[in-house]
């Protein structure tokens, strides 16, 4: 293909432009609205006790999720990978499930479940257990959605890899947790890494379903974008864009981070 | 006998990988298992190790039987197919780890390493990484860790397969000589019957998930025993009119023979020769230069026969007429093989007696 052909010009200014109305503009009017009524309004509406709470709230679901989903997608990728069973591919299937589910379905379904109606409502009374309307239910339900990352970006990892390393170890009397922790975690420590990013980044954002079982208390069951769209309810522009700043930087922190994991991991790779 | 297996069946779903195996080897012998690929004899060296339980069968080493066993207990070393070297880990640190895992003290461990490097002759490269070696370098820095927590039995998977040839040949010579030297019961793969016959003492033909055939391979070469032994050892013609062929009559129930390139001697049209009227004449159709001789292919009745003519004498072009004398050949059929030699060749012999 020819250096200055037409095509080549074309396609990169179809994307800058496509980038920049869809991205650039969006992110641009955020931060002129947040600070519309000028930075002190803007401090203001971050040093709001609801504000702190909704941003507490949001990183201990986040923190949850992701230490579930960790703990799950390891073991999960471990057993998926290392174990050949007949009905393996239903349950690396069933792993996908999130990612079909639209997120408001996904907080319906526990909802119903774990509500007043729910079938499950005898067990958790008699455990005094509060999952809808609660923190508990938030916490459940971004594990829910965020479920599959981590499992599905270890899981390609350690299938192409193979199990010569992990037998060659065993061979030489290595325990179980000494080949993991010798042998599979440093090859796989990059894609995890890269998986727990995604994780937080959509766990962070994860509106749907959480707004589904929350209930919208506030200063109890709201999280971040739960409060934008709040505030944005109640005819609050440049409060909602100032909360919405906060989620901006948390995305961008995570951006680089990514990009950093991204460039370490292909560098180990050779 | 140090190694015994005893009827051991393997079955992956409806593929039957292990079929009523049998065999012993004797304390520090050097064997292989020589097969087609699929043949599963991968399966019967990783069932020895312990990687795979068998279906049923006892496995034996030193008089002990091992099936209940954990693979770390059963004191193998084990060189895989594509070595699978600790690739976060140097040389060293693969080396040494077998014996950090049995808690040997680092003293030890530190001399035993630089013994070991010594006789890989990788000394100097403890620090390197296996991304950073050649093939032929993780080949031995494999041997070599495999080899460090002292094992009783040694196995090979392919060791010689991903190495280029040059380096090949100098390797199974290396590895013939190192575990002599050591002394110590190995087993290797291959599915080169070359490399077989120059490194083992023994080979164990395996096809089909059974052993077809085993003994030494002059053994294996000069008296195969099934019709697949005949047709696998050795570059052969398979046909199946033999009795165009002068002096060999169609024997009932054998459908096949099996003619190896020795079997057949080609003589030139104005060459001298004994036997000269049970040769028959025949044309060369192709020449192919293979460095210590030449391998050629004759049309006699239309059959394509598979011989070797020597470099030193005047070369044989191709289209030339020459007289060809099949002196025997192996007919199989089903199950059954039968050596028979050319009966023109014994009356000949006979009358000059």
């Amino acid at each position: 293909m020819g250096k200055k052909s037409p095509v080549k010009y074309f396609l990169i200014a179809l994307s800058s432009i496509f980038v920049f109305v869809m991205l650039i503009m969006p992110l641009a009017v955020i931060l002129s609205e947040a600070f519309k009524n000028g930075f002190s309004a803007y401090a203001n509406v971050l040093s709001d006790s609801f504000t702190l709470h909704a941003l507490q709230l949001t990183l201990f679901a986040t923190f949850a999720a992701v230490v579930c989903n960790t703990v799950f997608g390891l073991f999960a990728a471990w057993a998926l990978t290392r174990f050949h069973y007949k009905r393996s591919k239903i349950l690396t299937t069933i792993i996908d499930i999130p990612f079909a589910i639209s997120p408001v379905i996904a907080g319906l379904i526990f909802s119903l479940t774990f509500g007043r109606i729910g079938w499950a409502q005898p067990i958790l009374n008699y455990f005094h257990l509060k999952i809808v309307f609660a923190v508990t239910g938030i916490v459940l339900v971004t594990i829910f959605v965020t479920l599959p990352f981590i499992a599905r970006t270890v899981m390609p990892v350690l299938h192409a890899r193979g199990t010569e390393e992990e037998e060659a170890a065993a061979l030489m009397g290595a325990g179980g947790f000494t080949i993991f922790r010798k042998i599979t975690f440093p090859h796989i420590k990059w894609a995890l890494l890269y998986g727990i990013i995604l994780c937080t980044a959509r766990a962070m954002g994860e509106f749907g379903a959480v707004s589904v079982i929350s209930g919208h208390l506030r200063g109890k069951t709201d999280t971040l974008p739960l409060l934008v769209e709040i505030l944005y309810n109640d005819f609050k522009m440049a409060d909602a864009f100032a909360v919405s700043t906060i989620l901006v930087l948390l995305a961008l922190v995570l951006l680089i981070l990514k990009n950093i994991v991204e460039y370490k991991w292909h560098s180990a790779k050779e | 006998m140090y190694i015994e297996l005893k009827n051991i069946n393997k079955s992956f779903g409806t593929y039957k990988a292990s079929d009523d195996v049998s065999f012993a080897l004797p304390a520090g012998s050097l064997s292989a298992f020589l097969g087609p690929s699929g043949s599963g004899k991968t399966t019967i060296l990783r069932i020895l190790a312990g990687l795979e339980t068998p279906d049923s069968g006892d496995i034996i080493i030193d008089g002990q039987r091992v099936n209940d066993i954990t693979p770390a207990k059963r004191g193998i070393g084990f060189v895989f197919q594509n070595y699978a070297l600790f690739r976060y880990m140097t040389v060293f640190d693969n080396i040494a780890f077998g014996m950090k895992i049995k808690k040997i003290s680092a003293d030890r461990i530190k001399k035993r390493v630089g013994e070991l490097t010594e006789l890989i002759g990788l000394k100097g490269l403890e620090n390197r990484y296996p991304a950073q070696l050649s093939g032929g370098q993780k080949q031995r820095v494999a041997f070599a860790r495999a080899i460090a927590p002292e094992p009783k039995v040694l196995l090979l998977d392919e060791p010689f397969a991903a190495i280029d040839a040059k380096i090949r040949k100098e390797l199974r010579q290396w590895l013939k000589d190192t575990i002599k030297k050591l002394n110590i019961t190995s087993i290797f793969v291959t599915h080169d019957q070359d490399e077989a016959s120059e490194v083992a003492d023994e080979i164990l033909i395996i096809n089909k998930g059974r052993v077809e055939q085993s003994g030494s391979p002059l053994a294996v070469y000069k008296k195969p025993v099934t019709p697949f032994v005949a047709q696998f050892i050795g570059e052969n013609s398979l046909i199946n009119n033999y009795d165009k062929l002068k002096g060999f009559y169609r024997q009932e129930g054998f459908s096949t023979a099996v003619i190896r390139p020795e079997f057949i001697s080609i003589f030139k049209e104005n060459e001298q020769y004994q036997n000269s009227y049970t040769a028959e004449p025949g044309v060369v159709k192709t020449v192919t230069f293979r460095g210590s001789h030449l391998e050629i292919v004759v049309i006699l009745h239309g059959i394509e026969l598979k011989a070797v003519w020597p470099t030193d004498r005047e070369l044989l072009i191709s289209q030339e007429k020459v007289g060809v004398l099949v002196k025997k050949m192996y007919l199989i059929d089903g199950g059954n093989i039968r050596e028979i030699e050319n009966e023109a060749l014994i009356a000949d012999n006979s009358v000059i007696i």
